[in-house]
């Protein structure tokens, strides 16, 4: 059962993992291509973490998946808050227009 | 100091944690790097937030179904084979918090669907959001409204006045932690 559970998790993670990078290569511009480094990525390493958790069972393991876990939560949508709000600010300062940092 | 002595141990934790064990040398070593840590970069607001367990635990629980809605939101929108994505920057506004759950309110609205947090705002407390599939203004803080109201409850107001007025204050300007930036 902890297997299955395990495999499910760590499969689903991965695949969002590929989903991300995926769509950072597809999505158009920079901001669409934060979207993609943000949710798909942290629900991925989240997921391969809880299979990590549930594969292993040590207090300790589980101690460190939990603390990885939130250091991914806070600094994943900092970072991409931080690439975000440097793009917004560059490009509204010259006109409303996100097209020129298209393709960068 | 309460709140200093809070933060010491959570610190420890965290020291505890990384090794591994819990073993007198661990939680020692633990407890000298958090004086350290603490002394070398003093934390300049130590009002410490009050939590109630109830409304966090549905913060959290709320968060998380964002988090999945907005996972597979995205991932469909990846691997689509003819993408519609409409782009837009919006401005939502926010209700007055203190400094820490406005970035909690930040870090949310970029994990939650369709919307990434670009910029914060100071006067008036707003978020520039970026928004991937054409959202509208309302929407968008219909569901800000939503998680402000969330953070509100699972971080009820400290202190006397009963309001997170008194905590949007410069910390700074408060008299107890003046200078310690």
């Amino acid at each position: 059962m902890i297997d299955v559970l395990t495999s499910i998790a760590v499969i689903t993670g991965a695949a969002l993992a590929l989903v991300a990078a995926i769509g950072v290569h597809r999505l158009p511009d920079v901001l669409s291509r934060m979207h993609a480094a943000t949710k798909p990525a942290t629900l991925g390493i989240l997921l391969v973490l809880i299979g990590v958790a549930l594969r292993d069972g040590r207090l300790a393991v589980i101690a460190k998946v939990a603390l990885v876990a939130a250091l991914q939560f806070l600094t994943a949508p900092t970072g991409a808050h931080m690439v975000g709000r440097a793009v917004h600010r560059d490009t509204t300062e010259h006109d409303d227009d996100l097209d020129p940092v298209d393709g960068v | 100091m309460s709140a200093r002595l809070l933060t010491v141990g959570w610190l420890t934790a965290v020291w505890v944690a990384l090794w591994g064990g819990i073993t007198p040398a661990n939680v020692l070593s633990g407890l000298v790097a958090a004086g350290l840590v603490l002394t070398a970069f003093p934390i300049a607001s130590r009002r410490p937030l009050r939590i109630n367990p109830l409304w966090g635990a549905v913060l959290v629980g709320w968060f998380l179904a964002g988090l999945v809605r907005a996972s597979a939101t995205v991932a469909w929108q990846v691997i689509r084979p003819r993408s519609r994505l409409r782009p837009t920057v919006l401005t939502a506004t926010l209700p007055a918090l203190p400094p820490a759950l406005r970035v909690l309110m930040a870090d949310a609205v970029s994990l939650t669907p369709g919307t990434l947090t670009l910029d914060l705002i100071e006067d008036p407390p707003a978020l520039h959001i970026h928004v991937l599939d054409g959202a509208t203004a309302d929407s968008v803080q219909r569901d800000v409204d939503t998680l402000a109201r969330l953070v509100q409850r699972a971080f009820p107001p400290s202190g006397a006045s009963g309001d997170h007025r008194a905590a949007m204050a410069d910390p700074r300007t408060r008299p107890d932690e003046g200078g310690r930036r």
